[in-house]
């Protein structure tokens, strides 16, 4: 059994030059407890454009046989439960541009506020299943210091989840940028951070104290913004307030290498990015900045992509709507861009696997989903989905009936100790899948 | 480039029809600046202290909207305010750096007090747009501390930009006489008004100073001031960003066509036709007769190099033009007559509705029907197929599509649909004007308008836009559109009194839209707010 031990933000900067895992000559001043359970933690992450179907669907059997796309998952397949026969149903029940329906009702199980055409321009109908959990496991007095971290690669505004009603939460592209709002914080001294920690709390106070002041004068009609702008500041103060403290096995990423075009880059610099990307998400789940951290590969729309790294010079959008029919070259490429997305995964999952963590690894502790918004030629039916990690049971098959998608997100949520109450459009209510 | 002296005074016939004589205040939802007034405010306080190269909109939160048009009314979350936080942390950050652009005495060696109070006072004023009373200058000198400078001015500037005063557009308004459900706008937030309605952006010195002296209580000066906020370049922000949002086409910037198909597309052409709807909007309510008319028919636009070069021999004069009278590196093309014909036939319009491999004339054809006639769809019901690819091998999108509305219960909608938008199948998904679709089939753009005021069928994009041009409806229309572009909520029933005095008086001057904004400001129901 390693012991969990703890890790001051004064360690972060070592860190962050290099110093990588433990420093021993420096003492713990972390705020838990040795010993203290690990945290549970979500980690979601889509790739675009489905499947070839006849290569993801599993090998018929009693116990998970992976179809040839999902091999590279072999290593972790008695932690593996694929499923099969999840549905969209709130989005097929809407009428507009697909990829935006597809993306945009994925996680929140309801119809798009606002669909305002091509190109990932729509808003969402309600919060997303990643971000009311999160915002639950953020309430825990040990809660990481974001309440949800959301990175992606050329995802250019399609935005999986979201805050609430027309509050999307997009994945930031940039790695530059994400490291330097997720870890740039860290390298700060105490000093620095104290500062940093006193400069906000004078704002907030001023905002707080304003927003009473003219709560008093205004309309009642405008009541609500002012009491959710004065409950949203709490919140972030009383998160501001909290010590940082690292888990003495995570070790923060270096600064990622800069892009000309992180948010457009040219089709040869997406594997570099999706690398650059991954470190910051091993990261932020092994340093426990965020109990939920969501990934988006691609941008779900008919965005020119070519997967020329693979030496597949069609566009990846257009090679899914040839796929599964009467193309059988479309057919093969699409496996092959698909597949190439499972290895990153399960790369993924080595890494996380690799990290002690309390009695286990990160990777017990994060359940790990992979998912697509589309199965085949931008259907919404039998959406192709993997779970692995965090603890639920693997070597299975899960059939969930044609199920909306808020089973599995009932599903997710229970596994994770939340309630999500009432969530999704209701007449698309779905009890919860068995995960656990 | 504006026409000051072109715009007449507003007039009335009948003192019943005057929106001057519109006495009630109509409600008014407490509203966040835009992503895109925030930038302009910050701009405008920080100037260069703050550098073109800190970006400011991509970190803000999305603005939310009501309707087509910018909202902005619905209450914070957690995320948002963070994003703010951090927004205004890195506006600091810089504006620390370049100090001494923001006043000269910030570079002193030893800083005065005097110094502290004079720019907490007057970067405090700008910013939320209204006079610091003393408590809060002394509040805010408090903040800015006894530390260094560079400390002392980071928490003065993060929390002027997080205060709710900056945030918001506060209409508190004072009492007046008539009493009521209503209060009066303060002359500051009547500049205020005025200032994000035309320009996207805070009140100048000019306006600040006529709030101080009172002056925008008096209607007919109001209507003086929108002729010199339309005189000035900031109207062409404010005047692209209600078109953008009425037309549908905020999303140019993001364009995103099939590589495939047009392979010289790039990320950059989009930002271009987002530049020549906004360059072609100015260029007519500013530079040209400032008519609806005008707006829906010139075959002109204001392009730059590689939105030129997709209208190819569309061109037929590129007209010079004086420096400084369009954006830099634009230009003022005449196009032909035959082909273009207004906003509705720009690339722009067209590119942004339509798939991204082929035209789209259902978008297409419920844009006009709903943003132009004002005239709303039912939803379609659920489980709609979706548009067959092939009905026919060699089936023109016209035939797919009909097959697709044959059931009657599509029929409905589409008969009103259809029709308008076939009439723009002359333009491909990038825009461009052609006379065969993808396959080499002959395009057929005849069309139809179908139960207005001007129904009959057109031959063409160029006839559909001349026969709005015509319509009472859509002049009336467009009048309501700016309505709820300035109130920033759908209209309601305590809103028609205004409607119906501002739509006489639009269709009786000939469409003018300069002369429509200045009746909009001067009516008394523009300085009110209900507090029911």
């Amino acid at each position: 059994m390693i012991a969990r031990a703890m890790w001051s933000r004064r360690n972060a900067l070592r860190a962050v030059a290099g110093a990588g895992a433990v420093l021993p000559w420096l003492p713990p001043v972390g705020s838990r407890a040795h010993g203290s359970a690990p945290p549970q933690r979500l980690l979601l992450v889509h790739f675009a454009h489905g499947v070839a179907a006849d290569r993801w669907r599993p090998v018929a059997g009693d116990s998970w046989v992976p179809g040839e796309t999902l091999q590279p998952l072999l290593p972790w397949a008695d932690r593996v439960t694929q499923i099969v026969g999840l549905a969209n149903h709130a989005g097929r029940a809407q009428i507009g541009d697909i990829h935006n329906i597809a993306m945009g009702t994925l996680t929140t199980s309801t119809g798009l506020a606002t669909d305002q055409g091509a190109g990932g321009h729509y808003l969402a109908g309600g919060p997303s299943f990643d971000r009311v959990i999160a915002e639950q496991l953020a309430a825990d007095e040990d809660a990481s210091p974001h309440t949800s971290l959301h990175f992606g690669v050329r995802t250019q505004g399609f935005a999986m989840s979201a805050a609430a009603k027309e509050q999307p939460l997009r994945a930031e592209d940039d790695p530059g940028a994400a490291f330097e709002r997720v870890f740039g914080e860290l390298a700060l001294t105490p000093t620095e951070r104290a500062t940093r920690v006193e400069q906000r709390a004078v704002a907030r106070a001023w905002a707080d104290t304003r927003l009473a002041a003219l709560g008093t004068t205004l309309p009642k009609s405008d009541e609500p913004q002012i009491v959710s702008h004065r409950q949203a500041l709490a919140v972030v103060a009383a998160r501001d307030a909290r010590e940082i403290d690292l888990p003495m096995g995570c070790t923060l990423p270096t600064s990622p290498p800069p892009f000309d075009e992180p948010r457009a880059p040219a089709n040869e610099e997406i594997p570099a990015l999706v690398d650059a990307v991954d470190e910051l998400v091993v990261g932020a789940l092994a340093c426990d900045l965020s109990r939920v951290v969501t990934l988006q590969w691609g941008s779900s729309g008919n965005d020119g992509l070519r997967h020329v790294w693979q030496g597949i010079d069609a566009d990846y959008h257009s090679v899914a709507h040839l796929a599964n029919g009467a193309d059988p070259a479309a057919h093969e490429q699409h496996a092959m861009a698909t597949r190439w997305y499972v290895e990153r995964f399960a790369g993924l999952v080595e890494r996380l696997a690799a990290i002690p963590e309390g009695d286990g690894t990160v990777l017990d502790h994060t359940t790990c989903v992979l998912l697509s918004g589309v199965s085949i030629v931008h259907d919404l039916r039998d959406l192709p989905i993997v779970v692995v990690g965090g603890g639920v049971p693997g070597g299975r098959v899960l059939d969930a009936a044609d199920a909306s998608t808020t089973a599995l997100w009932r599903g997710l949520a229970a596994h994770l100790g939340v309630d999500l109450g009432t969530f999704g459009a209701p007449q698309f209510d779905a009890a919860p899948l068995l995960l656990s | 480039m504006a026409c000051s002296s072109e715009l007449a005074p507003p007039s009335f016939d009948d003192d019943d029809d005057d929106p001057a004589e519109i006495v009630e205040g109509l409600r008014a939802p407490l509203r966040r600046l835009s992503a895109a007034q925030y930038e302009n405010t910050v701009r405008a306080v920080f100037g260069v202290a703050l550098p073109e190269a800190v970006h400011i909109v991509d970190g803000l939160p999305l603005d939310d909207s009501s309707g087509w048009f910018l909202g902005n009314a619905a209450p914070l979350g957690e995320a948002a305010v963070v994003q703010y936080q951090v927004t205004a942390e890195r506006i600091a950050q810089a504006v620390v750096v370049h100090r001494g652009a923001l006043a000269a005495c910030l570079d002193d060696a030893a800083i005065t007090d005097v110094c502290v109070r004079a720019v907490a006072e007057d970067l405090a004023a700008r910013a939320w747009r209204r006079p610091i009373s003393v408590p809060e200058a002394d509040a805010l000198v408090t903040a800015f501390g006894e530390g260094s400078v560079e400390e002392g001015l980071l928490r003065l500037v993060t929390l002027v930009l997080q205060s709710p005063d900056f945030l918001y557009r506060v209409e508190r308004g004072e009492p007046d006489l008539l009493g009521g459900d209503d209060v009066r706008l303060t002359g500051h937030e009547i500049a205020a008004r005025l200032s994000y309605l035309l320009w996207g952006g805070p009140p100048d010195a000019a306006l600040t100073a006529d709030a101080e002296a009172g002056r925008l209580h008096d209607p007919g000066y109001r209507a003086k001031v929108v002729a010199r906020l339309l005189d000035d370049p900031r109207a062409a922000a404010g005047l692209a960003a209600m078109h953008r949002a009425w037309l549908g086409v905020g999303h140019l910037s993001t364009l995103v066509k099939d590589r495939n198909l047009f392979p010289t597309f790039s990320d950059r052409l989009g930002a271009e036709l987002d530049d020549e709807l906004a360059g072609f909007v100015d260029h007519v309510l500013r530079g040209r007769d400032g008519t609806l008319s005008s707006l829906l028919t010139a075959n002109v636009t204001v392009a730059k190099t590689a939105v030129t070069s997709w209208y190819g021999d569309d061109v037929v004069e590129v007209v010079s033009t004086p420096e400084g009278t369009l954006p830099e590196g634009a230009s003022l093309l005449v196009l032909d007559p035959t082909r273009r014909a207004g906003v509705l036939t720009l690339m722009s319009t067209m590119a942004a509705h339509a798939k991204t491999d082929r035209s789209d004339p259902v978008r297409r054809g419920s844009i006009v029907r709903t943003r132009l006639l004002c005239e709303p769809l039912a939803a379609p019901p659920p489980d709609v197929p979706v548009l067959p690819e092939q009905v026919a091998a060699d089936a023109t999108l016209r035939e797919r599509l009909a097959a697709h509305t044959d059931d009657p219960s599509c029929a409905g909608c589409h008969r009103l649909i259809d029709p308008l938008g076939f009439a723009f199948e002359a333009y491909d998904a990038m825009g461009q004007f052609r006379v065969e679709d993808g396959q080499g089939a002959t395009i057929d753009s005849t069309g139809e308008i179908v139960g207005t005021d001007v129904a009959g069928p057109v031959a063409g994009p160029v006839a559909l836009a001349a026969a709005l041009a015509d319509s009472d409806q859509v002049a009336r229309c467009y009048v309501g559109q700016w309505l709820r572009w300035a109130l920033g909520r759908e209209l309601e029933e305590d809103d028609e009194e205004l409607l119906a005095a501002l739509e006489i008086g639009f269709v009786d001057n000939g469409g003018h839209v300069p002369t429509l904004l200045a009746e909009l400001v001067a009516s008394e129901a523009f300085v009110r707010r209900s507090i029911e």
